[in-house]
């Protein structure tokens, strides 16, 4: 077992690296650099451009060797130095990423957990009721093959631009003249900006998850011990049971593969809701070629994702004794 | 007492039509008796072996009667038969290996089993560990995984669970053909022992193996394409057969000790007849050698010895059995 | 002529490939030409590994297999097709060989399509139906049909009759029948036996002792990847030597012998003891069922029954290179043309 989590914990670290290595080059595959954009903001004397240019240039450590640069991206991530920010200038990476990721995590993890269980529930009521099956595959098929921005664009014109009301706000994280205080104004306010982002996620992934448990569900249903079961006379309601333990191992691994896209799909949704969360900066951060905080964003992301992985492997070998036999066995 | 099945028909609904797997079936098991029940792929032995305990959604009583320790058994009422399955009719299933549930330890898997039937687990667990021991396992099993078991053990847990309430009948489903000679003959000793303690009163064991059963059955049935063909003893049927599939099945099968230069067996030429349209008459007409023109008429399946009953018209209103034992 | 000498395979497990797994260890044997060779064993004793490797499916780890003369393990390209002109292999499960797509002669085209597309139409339509013919098939009953149509029987002939289209030398032919109905079985075996008359070497890969015995000259015993006994099939299965060879005679179940007899022997000799626990008391001899005496004899039953499940533990007792990554010991004579391994039995 622990030889196990230490064999995962050492792969998670490898991903890690690559990953961001590959964080720390895709930015600079970018064509135009920073330094131009900071300094097309800034009112500069005329004939100091080049010169305030390499200055920043220098500054940056942007004229340095790449290796030399990459080095010392890793140098300083160790320290949790993760840059300075050039769309929020002069404010360091990490705390223009703490105003932001807020947002995102009060839409990602309630999105993520509750079209889990619901969908999980739903898919197991489908897999064996006809009537209800009839409705739940079409609607989720329906549902996972939608696009994020395109469902969020639809949501946005019925519930906030008056395709059927206007229920709810159209963008942006709380209203514009409120200030941030715990008021009921404002959590008001915050809750119903929310709605919309979350929903989106929400229908998305349990549209997968609903389709993922009926089917899984019923071949469970169909298995060898499930005929076993009703030979020897067990009630539905024991065969039910093993057949939905079963089919959420399954589901959990998909819950883990699922995560990236998930992310993905709140970056989307994010944007087109205009909600100030971390995907929103993301946009932000591609418009100003801002390295440091795309890299920042990224590993942020990364190091979620990871970890999220890695607590769902932890928490399938504890559901699931078949590796954990395969484990004490190796 | 014991199994009584009187003229049995089962049909199977395909999308092509109803298919009569099981035509007119007859026959009884008496207490204490292991009755073989032996054919070709198709012949309709395990629709008849799964009607008496667990009919799937195709499946279809058309007409006939079973009865079992005096009692008739409701095989067509499935909420009925709910309540008999496992506690008076149950199963070794063939897929033996696989029939345990992956995620439930074996001992777990079984006080939930017992519990939903009504059964105390606490109180039946000495029998079960007992039992365990009985087919050379260690109680410890009952805390393991299936996946912490050889095929082999498995094998014989899913022995144990079945007949762990002592039923009245037990279908054994083919429950040798995936397993290696040793395990086969050790699977064939547990279903003498359990009869020889009383586990279980009447068994039924459905093979397309019958030299499995001429170790282990009391009794072999015959079937084909449907119907009854012959019933007799084991040393009977596999000795003096008296139906021409009997005699051509037997004489096709390779002995330890029967090799090819010295002693050139023949198969069964053709194939049986679809299910879906039978032909008229005796279903065994086109690959029988003995065929005349009675056999265009249904033989009767009849009791011509104390015993031994056979469909075939060579033997069905006394005339002699010409051809008969000897050409096997 | 096929020989195999000290033919090894190992497979990696585990992540990285850390753990391996012995399949075959040190097997050699040869496949003569007009003969049909048995290799009997139990599930896990690398019987289907051997054929595998004979045919070039899976890669040997060590030990060389040469085929008059050439070692196989190195043959590409056109050297390869023509190796599998004369060497060809079929199957347990008929039905996977085909595409239910299409007909099943659609076997044949593809024959023709790599090995002989200079053949005319007509001429090839010829050959087919005389190899057809040759397996005891009717063409007209076969061509044209789809696998659904046919039998497994049918349909392993087919297969048969394709192989034979290639100027076959060898064929292995693995588990070919245990999938196929009873009555049929016995003459896919019968056409077996009479391909060794062409000159052909048939490598017959079972795990049902009577099979092998009644179609082999020869026979191999194969447990857990060794090669415990070989030699001509009448001394092996008249006289065997090695224990385990003893416990699958003893195991198989037959027509006109039962199990009890004979048995308390070979199962003393490996330290398995029927004396036990008396039947219980509940039970009484005179409450059985009439026809229940006939299997009724001496010993526990259900002590046999352990005793049989266990018979493979035993014998691993005495035979540590079974259970060890051991060398494995040699074979040795114990009469002309019958070997066994040496550290049971034998001495």
């Amino acid at each position: 077992m622990r030889r196990y989590l230490l064999r995962k914990l050492l792969i998670y670290i490898l991903t890690f690296f690559i990953a961001a290595t590959l964080d720390w080059v895709l930015p600079r595959l970018v064509p135009g650099n920073p330094i131009q954009q900071l300094l097309a903001k800034i009112e500069l004397q005329p004939g100091t451009y080049n010169a305030t240019y390499k200055l920043y240039m220098h500054s940056f450590g942007f004229d340095r060797p790449w290796w030399d640069q990459y080095l010392s991206f890793w140098k300083a991530l160790f320290h949790g130095n993760l840059g300075i920010s050039i769309y929020d200038f002069p404010k360091p990476v990490t705390s223009v990423i703490a105003d932001y990721v807020l947002f995102t995590l009060a839409l990602l993890i309630p999105a993520i957990l509750l079209a889990y269980y619901a969908g999980n529930k739903v898919g197991a009521m489908a897999a064996r009721r006809k009537s209800l099956d009839n409705t739940v595959l079409p609607v989720g098929y329906l549902l996972t093959a939608t696009a994020y921005p395109w469902l969020a664009l639809l949501l946005a014109f019925l519930l906030a631009a008056g395709g059927i009301g206007h229920f709810f706000p159209i963008s942006g994280g709380f209203a514009y003249g409120l200030l941030p205080n715990w008021d009921w104004a404002f959590v008001w306010s915050l809750m119903t900006h929310w709605f919309l982002p979350f929903l989106t996620l929400f229908l998305v992934a349990f549209g997968g998850w609903a389709i993922g448990m009926r089917n899984l569900i019923i071949y469970e249903l169909e298995s060898d011990y499930t005929h076993y079961l009703e030979a020897l006379g067990a009630p539905s309601r024991l065969v039910r049971k093993y057949a939905y333990r079963n089919a959420m191992l399954p589901q959990l691994t998909g819950l883990a593969l699922q995560l990236g896209v998930i992310v993905g799909g709140a970056i989307v949704t994010e944007v087109t809701f205009a909600y100030p969360g971390l995907g929103y900066l993301i946009f932000q951060a591609v418009g100003n070629d801002d390295y440091f905080l795309l890299q920042g964003i990224f590993l942020f992301i990364i190091v979620g994702v990871l970890a999220a992985n890695f607590i769902v492997d932890i928490v399938y070998v504890i559901v699931d004794p078949r590796t954990r036999v395969g484990i004490s066995g190796a | 007492m014991g199994l009584k099945v009187d003229q049995l028909r089962i049909c199977y609904r395909t999308l092509r039509g109803d298919v009569t797997a099981v035509d007119d079936v007859t026959f009884d098991i008496a207490d204490g008796e292991i009755m073989g029940l032996a054919g070709e792929s198709g012949c309709g032995k395990s629709t008849l072996g799964n009607s008496l305990i667990r009919m799937d959604v195709r499946m279809r009583q058309l007409g006939g009667r079973v009865e079992l320790d005096g009692a008739e058994l409701p095989i067509s009422d499935a909420r009925a038969m709910r309540d008999y399955r496992f506690k008076v009719v149950s199963i070794i299933p063939q897929y033996a290996m696989s029939a345990l549930n992956p995620t439930r330890r074996v001992g777990k898997m079984v006080s939930e089993l017992l519990r939903s039937r009504g059964f105390d687990y606490k109180s039946a667990l000495p029998e079960f560990e007992r039992r365990v021991k009985l087919v050379g396992l260690d109680a410890d099993i009952l805390k393991r995984y299936p996946i912490e078991l050889s095929g082999g053990m498995k094998q014989r847990v899913v022995m144990i669970v079945s007949t762990l309430l002592n039923p009245s009948l037990l279908i054994a489903d083919e429950i040798t053909s995936a397993l290696d000679v040793s395990t086969q003959r050790a699977v064939g000793e547990m279903l003498l022992e359990f009869r020889d303690r009383n586990f279980v009163k009447t068994t039924m064991v459905i093979t397309h193996d019958l030299s499995i059963l001429a170790q282990v059955a009391d009794t072999i049935l015959i079937m084909y394409a449907g119907k009854l063909a012959e019933k007799a003893r084991t040393d009977v049927v596999i000795g003096s057969p008296l139906h021409p599939y009997t005699q051509l099945l037997i004489s096709s099968l390779p002995e330890v000790g029967v090799r090819h230069d010295e002693h050139t067996l023949v198969g069964i030429p053709g194939r049986p007849p679809p299910l879906l349209n039978p032909p008229s008459g005796c279903r065994f007409r086109d690959r029988c050698p003995f065929a005349f023109d009675r056999c265009a008429a249904d033989p009767p399946f009849v009791e011509v010895q104390p015993g031994h009953s056979v469909a075939c018209w060579l033997h069905a209103d006394g005339v002699s059995p010409a051809g008969g034992a000897e050409q096997c | 002529m096929l020989t195999l000498d000290n033919v090894t395979k190992v497979y990696k497990t585990g992540t990285f490939g850390g753990e391996s797994l012995p399949a075959v260890r040190g097997a050699s044997f040869e496949i003569r030409p007009g003969e049909v060779t048995s290799l009997i064993g139990e599930s896990g004793s690398g019987k289907s590994t051997l054929g595998k490797m004979i045919l070039r499916l899976t890669p040997v780890t060590s030990g060389t297999i040469s085929f008059e003369g050439t070692d196989v393990a190195g043959l590409k390209g056109k050297r390869l097709r023509e190796y599998y002109r004369h060497v060809q292999g079929v199957f347990q499960d008929p039905f996977s060989s085909y595409n239910p797509v299409f007909r099943a002669d659609r076997v044949f085209a593809t024959i023709k399509r790599s090995y002989f597309p200079s053949v005319s139409n007509s001429e090839w339509h010829g050959r087919v139906e005389a190899s057809l013919e040759s397996v005891g098939l009717n063409p007209v009953d076969v061509l044209d049909k789809f696998t659904h149509q046919l039998s497994g029987g049918q349909l392993q002939r087919i297969l048969i009759a394709r192989a034979l289209l290639l100027e076959i030398k060898i064929l292995v032919a693995d588990e070919i029948i245990s999938m196929i109905d009873a009555s049929t079985r016995v003459d896919v075996l019968n056409l077996l036996a009479n391909l060794k008359s062409r000159g052909l070497g048939v490598l017959f890969i079972t795990h049902d002792l009577s099979l092998g015995n009644y179609i082999s000259e020869r026979t191999i015993i194969l447990r857990r990847g060794v090669v415990v006994e070989m030699g001509a099939t009448q001394k092996v299965f008249d006289n065997p030597q090695h224990d385990y060879t003893k416990m699958l005679l003893t195991a198989v179940p037959q027509l006109h012998k039962k199990w009890g007899a004979g048995l308390a022997p070979e199962l003393e000799a490996m330290g398995v003891t029927s004396e036990g626990e008396g039947r219980p008391g509940r039970y009484s001899r005179s409450s059985m069922h009439p026809l229940a005496a006939m299997h009724a004899w001496k010993g526990h039953r259900a002590q046999v029954v352990a005793a049989a499940l266990e018979t493979a533990a035993s014998a691993d007792r005495t035979d540590t290179y079974l259970r060890t990554h051991e060398e494995v010991p040699p074979l040795v004579e114990v009469e002309e043309d019958h070997f066994v391994v040496t550290s049971a039995g034998a001495e």
